[in-house]
């Protein structure tokens, strides 16, 4: 056999291995969307998984919260936001979250629809953190004084206001947290800005005035 | 011929593994300084799978994402002491780049620093 035909059969065996090697790769991966390699700092650590709680599901959509302690000893937190994605966090210790007394870690989220029909307001707003183990019932207090339970699983806690609720006027200023007696234990400010947009800021969007809820 | 038959091989092997190798993220828009408190600062619009904040735990900020139209399609306002926390768009484990800014707010009361990362599955 001489060089060119050794070419040739060089190339023609190639192609045909590339072509049963791809059918074979989009067999095995089913055509399914790439999956990135995995972030580190967002893996649990060795022998442990990730811990499900406040799974709920609004207008059709799952949102859930998922903790873990991490390959480097952080506590992290997975959050799912429906359509949008999941956003991860991770503090140093389970007990940062509650350094300087602090008995609840509070945090807010919001999101516009794509098409939103009004840029000005939030069509989704969620309240999420850590309350310590004393704090067995917590509650949210609009600004027009209305409450609302929120789910509270192992000190974690999630509560979702969907667009219907938001519409109507629904504005959440603050987090209750009850002990097993039913005593207030602990409050928390709800720092809820309208949405960071050019429209929001040229229509003065702001947050309504609190009332003075008993 | 058996020399061919073994490069072939090898390349059809290469190929068959190809999407686990082909998964590498790659950066398309990243940044970092320093912001006074209620200062904003808006990495540029690209296709992004990931944003990624570091670096700010010593002062409360506001995570954001923005679509092209300007709408905010997830923010959330992260309290003092997080080390790391990032947004990916991957439902149910399967990724896809969307079109988004990331952005960071400084909440707190002083000047600190910010760092963030936009990351692509396919090309920016």
């Amino acid at each position: 056999m001489n060089k060119r035909h050794k070419l040739v059969s060089l190339a023609l065996a190639g192609a045909l291995f590339a072509a049963v090697g791809i059918g074979v790769s989009q067999a095995v991966g089913g055509g399914a969307p790439p999956v990135p390699s995995p972030d580190s700092r967002l893996l649990p650590a060795q022998g442990q998984s990730k811990v499900l709680h406040v799974a709920q599901t609004i207008h059709g959509k799952s949102w859930w919260i998922k903790t873990y302690t991490n390959r480097f000893g952080s506590y992290c937190y997975d959050q799912n936001v429906p359509d949008e994605g999941v956003g991860s966090g991770c503090v140093p210790s389970k007990r940062a979250l509650f350094e300087n007394g602090r008995q609840i870690y509070v945090s807010v989220g919001g999101r516009q629809n794509e098409g939103t029909p009004d840029p000005t307001r939030w069509d989704t707003v969620w309240i999420n953190g850590f309350s310590i183990p004393a704090v067995t019932r917590l509650e949210v207090v609009n600004a027009d004084c209305s409450r609302m339970a929120v789910p509270l699983d192992a000190g974690v806690f999630l509560v979702v206001f969907s667009g219907d609720q938001l519409y109507s006027g629904a504005w959440p200023e603050q987090l209750v947290g009850y002990g097993a007696s039913g005593k207030v234990l602990s409050t928390a400010k709800i720092d809820l800005a309208p949405p960071d947009t050019p429209a929001a800021r040229a229509a003065g969007t702001r947050a309504p005035t609190p009332q003075s809820c008993s | 011929m058996r020399r061919s038959f073994v490069m072939a091989l090898v390349l059809a092997a290469a190929l068959t593994i190809y999407p686990a190798v082909a998964l590498a993220d790659q950066l398309c828009a990243s940044g970092g300084g320093t912001f006074i408190a209620g200062e904003q600062r808006t990495l540029g619009l690209t296709w992004t799978y990931k944003s990624e904040w570091s670096h700010i735990e010593g002062v409360p900020y506001r995570e954001l994402r923005y679509r092209s139209d300007g709408s905010v399609s997830f923010s959330q306002d992260v309290a003092s002491g997080v080390i790391y926390s990032a947004f990916s768009n991957c439902p149910n484990g399967n990724c896809s780049d969307a079109f988004r800014r990331t952005a960071v707010k400084n909440l707190g009361t002083r000047t600190y620093s910010w760092d963030m990362d936009q990351r692509a599955l396919g090309a920016c």
